[in-house]
């Protein structure tokens, strides 16, 4: 480091702490917190994608080929918990603790210290987590569900799994509760709640949503622990225990579960479409009421996760009809993203591409969960290939298209370098066609009768299955090209300006790029002109 | 003069901040215990 | 309901005859052999059509937008970021399809729920991983039959992991006598049904969660420790309808097929006397604890 002599400076704001245990294990620096939480689930997505591995690679061909029943369970869920809460869930958080202060004006998180220990327990929580997978029994093999009695049958690995799940809750929990005081008490003067960027909002909503939800789940899986160790008899209908009791309870928390991860993304969407449209979003408040909805609705559908568990007739026409309305503010959000490109000059960048690329595939997964909401036809539906290829529609190309859109629009402004245009949109195309190929045709085979979570099938579901593993093996390469295009360009990427795009409006896009290490030291002075939703009058 | 009462204000904020954050955190440990003891009482 | 339903069948018509398997590179759902699964069918196919309608107008809209509105041809933004018509138009129109969506889902709905009435009752009982059958009453006539219903030999031995064995060698003749694939689709007892009859169904599992599922049927049912589900079909085609669970239940949960065999009244009638037979000869005081007496297919 060159930065020794300015190092005696004290008052010098941009000395980061030398040494890297000092730089990135103590770190208080939400953008260092932030790198932290994206590379950790950079790393968590591979890990995913490896147990999708296994799982694509047995369904390939009818019969069993590679792996024991047991394991593939083993599989299915290890691949739902860590892609969930390892891979989606961090990085939307790591997004929010590099943008969050720097798009409203704030010097840091409003508690760094809570910041770095809510980082520093996932790899913990994942620790014991993965390292079910080495010990006698092997890991949790009940589906990222975990009902019971199927998922308290298992060795020790309940006990981890739960452990586990209880640090991550944890981490998230505290994360919320960083994320809501900043937003809330560290905004700069004259940053309105309702001028700030849709993505603060949409992460406002979210942590309440994980502060309500979270602890439901620890909740739940707290009696699941009793219930496998202490004798209670929560959910054993043979001791005077409920089964379906533990569904209500998992999807009162389950289905805000996949609002926190798609409303973060609405919010990216909601940021990257008018800079590349050059034109302010439209319907700002709309946008905002219609996140609140969401998030409001999410707490009132979760019975129709469970449709075919035998409620009375009542209870599946109350939630049925409650899931329809979430069509409602959802077809408010993509009406509007396509009305702000709607009289807009718009340019292709690869943000922009990912972008456009999630409101049409996210609006198909919206589309089979109009499908899924009819009751009758759910109990079709249900528990088959479609509703894999319903939420993998709506959590990879939706959430995670999302998060890859974010990374490339904010990368000019983390690192101060431009991406090479011509890999990214390579990189780009290439997931396009890929993840369509994996996911589509499970809507096929899930019509056609194929249950979900099952290593074998009949031989009808062979061709289907094989397109399928084709596409995922296409999807394998994506992060290799993602993580080269990265590293090129940090190395030897162009310079960026400080607004990185040309349409580009916020506080992020008045420091320079790369940002300072330390950002509005002393709150900025707001003036409209700055912001992308600056002036709502009109 | 106008140096220290950024600073104040700046500390105000902090000092919100705290306060917001422990009414959060005293919330979430509340659903957490609600739900539990809901679970068990009803047996 | 009978125009969709109408539009449902030419559909079928269109995508090739129904059959009781599913068919290789199948892209839809079967309509079913009862009437409550055809008017499934018609439902999901409305919703189908509903979002194809969606997604025609807002796909066409953004990809005109992306043609009209480039940059590169020297579009200039606006800077309009409101239109209360258009706001007004598109949360007003949504509540219109959703509610068009809603009144036949519902009527469909409640047909399904109306268990009453029915001419017989069978209890259904998930284990790990074998389904049991209990043949309750035949209108007011009891019975006693009760059989286990699991997974064939064949399938069973060619499922092994590296079995070597050929999955598309093991078929069994259909029905109408043609030869299906039957891999991980067949059991050695089928749970026999007679057509055109009301059958009602009382679902429950012994260990874990499991779901009863043949899509043909038109639906599921979770079958769950210590809760009984009610559900009911009545089949018009006598044929050999097939399913699985479709709840993880463990390890061998893609290995507990269903098989339905729906054939005509009075050779129903005939079978499950034979049964009844059996089961209460196997039943006397002299038999010692006796096990599940064994259907013999009809």
């Amino acid at each position: 480091m060159t930065t020794h002599a300015v190092a005696h400076h004290d008052d010098h704001h941009d000395d980061k702490p030398h040494g890297f245990l000092h730089r990135w294990v103590f770190s208080t620096n939400h953008k260092d917190i932030g790198t932290l939480y994206l590379v950790f689930s950079f790393i968590m997505v591979c890990v995913g994608a490896a147990f999708s591995g296994v799982i694509r690679t047995e369904l390939m061909k009818p019969g069993l080929q590679f792996v024991q029943p047991y394991f593939f369970n083993e599989m299915t869920t290890m691949h739902g918990l860590v892609m969930i809460f390892g891979a989606i869930m961090p990085s939307f958080v790591g997004l929010a603790n590099w943008m969050i202060p720097m798009m409203i004006g704030a010097p840091d998180m409003a508690l760094p210290r809570m910041n770095n220990w809510s980082f520093w327990i996932l790899p913990f929580a994942f620790f014991l987590l993965l390292s079910t997978l080495f010990i006698p029994g092997g890991a949790p093999a009940g589906g990222w569900t975990m009902y019971p009695p199927l998922s308290i049958q298992g060795g020790d690995s309940v006990a981890l799994m739960v452990f586990a799940i209880h640090l991550m809750g944890i981490s998230s929990i505290m994360g919320s509760i960083n994320i809501i005081a900043t937003i809330l008490n560290m905004r700069a003067p004259g940053m309105d709640l309702l001028k700030m960027p849709v993505f603060v909002w949409s992460w406002l909503i979210t942590a309440f949503l994980l502060i309500a939800v979270m602890p439901v789940l620890a909740g739940a899986v707290t009696m699941l622990l009793t219930d496998r160790y202490f004798g209670t008899s929560f959910f054993n209908a043979a001791g005077g225990g409920d089964p379906v009791m533990y569904q209500h309870i998992f999807w009162f928390f389950g289905h805000p579960e996949v609002y926190i991860m798609i409303l973060p993304g609405f919010g990216i969407i909601s940021e990257i479409i008018p800079t590349f449209s050059r034109k302010p979003l439209f319907g700002y408040q709309a946008m905002v009421y219609a996140l609140a909805s969401i998030a409001f609705l999410s707490f009132i559908v979760w019975g129709h996760h469970m449709f075919t568990v035998g409620m009375p007739l009542g209870g599946e026409l109350y939630f049925m009809y409650a899931t329809m309305l979430i069509a409602i503010p959802t077809g408010v959000k993509v009406f509007n993203w396509v009305s702000t490109m709607w009289g807009g000059s718009l340019t292709f960048e690869t943000p922009m591409l990912w972008a456009i690329s999630f409101v049409v595939l996210f609006t198909i997964g919206g589309f089979s969960g109009v499908m899924l909401a009819l009751v009758p036809a759910d109990f079709q539906y249900q528990d088959t290939y479609f509703v894999v290829a319903h939420f993998h529609y709506v959590l990879v190309t939706g959430a995670l298209f999302a998060i890859i859109a974010a990374i490339y629009y904010w990368w000019p402004k983390w690192t101060g370098r431009m991406y090479n245009e011509t890999w990214a949109k390579f990189h780009f195309w290439w997931t396009m066609v890929f993840v369509n190929v994996l996911f589509f045709p499970q809507h096929f085979l899930g019509l056609a009768g194929m249950p979900r979570r099952i290593p074998d099938y009949n031989v009808a579901f062979a061709d289907w299955n094989f397109v399928s593993t084709i596409g995922a093996y296409g999807m394998y390469l994506t992060p290799f090209m993602f993580f080269f295009i990265l590293w090129h360009s940090k190395r030897h990427g162009a310079p960026a300006a400080a607004r990185a795009w040309e349409g580009a409006h916020g506080l992020e896009w008045t420091v320079p790029s790369p940002a300072p290490f330390h950002t509005f030291a002393t709150p900025p002075v707001i003036r409209d002109e700055d912001l992308a939703h600056g002036d709502i009058s009109h | 003069m106008k140096q220290t009462s950024v600073k104040s204000d700046s500390e105000q904020r902090r000092a919100a901040a705290r306060r917001t954050a422990w009414i959060v955190a005293i919330v979430a440990v509340a659903i957490y215990l609600l739900f539990f003891l809901s679970q068990g009482l009803s047996h | 309901m009978r125009s969709k339903l109408g539009l449902g069948l030419v559909l079928t018509a269109v995508a090739g005859a129904a059959h009781a398997l599913a068919e290789p590179w199948q892209l839809n759902m079967a309509p079913g052999v009862t009437q409550t699964s055809r008017e499934v069918y018609a439902l999901h196919m409305y919703g189908f059509y509903v979002c194809v309608a969606i997604g025609v107008i807002v796909f066409g809209a953004m990809i005109v937008a992306m043609f009209k509105f480039r940059k590169s041809k020297g579009a200039v933004a606006a800077t309009w970021s409101h239109n209360t018509v258009a706001e007004t138009i598109w949360t007003v129109v949504p509540i219109l399809i959703l509610v068009s969506l809603a009144w036949p889902a519902t009527s469909v709905m409640v047909k399904m729920a109306y268990t009453e009435k029915s001419d017989m009752t069978v209890k259904i009982t998930g284990y790990q991983w074998k389904w049991g059958y209990d043949y309750i009453n035949v209108g007011d006539k009891p019975y006693h039959v009760r059989f286990i219903s699991r997974l064939d030999t064949r399938s069973d031995k060619t499922r092994e992991l590296r079995s070597g064995l050929d999955p598309w060698a093991v078929k069994d003749k259909d029905y109408g006598g043609t030869e299906r694939n039957t891999y991980l689709l067949d059991v050695d007892h089928p749970l026999v049904l007679p057509t055109d009859t009301k059958i009602r169904f009382v679902v429950t599992g012994d260990d874990v969660i499991h779901a009863w599922w043949v899509p043909q049927l038109g639906w599921k049912q979770d079958a769950i420790p210590g809760i009984i589900n009610d559900d009911w079909t009545e089949i018009h085609d006598p044929g050999i309808y097939r399913g699985q669970c479709a709840e993880l239940c463990g390890q061998d949960h893609g290995f507990m097929p269903i098989v339905v065999k729906a054939v005509p009244k009075a050779e129903f009638t005939k079978w499950l006397d034979e049964q009844e037979a059996l089961a209460t000869k196997a039943n006397a005081p002299a038999a010692p604890a006796a096990a599940p007496a064994a259907p013999q297919a009809p």
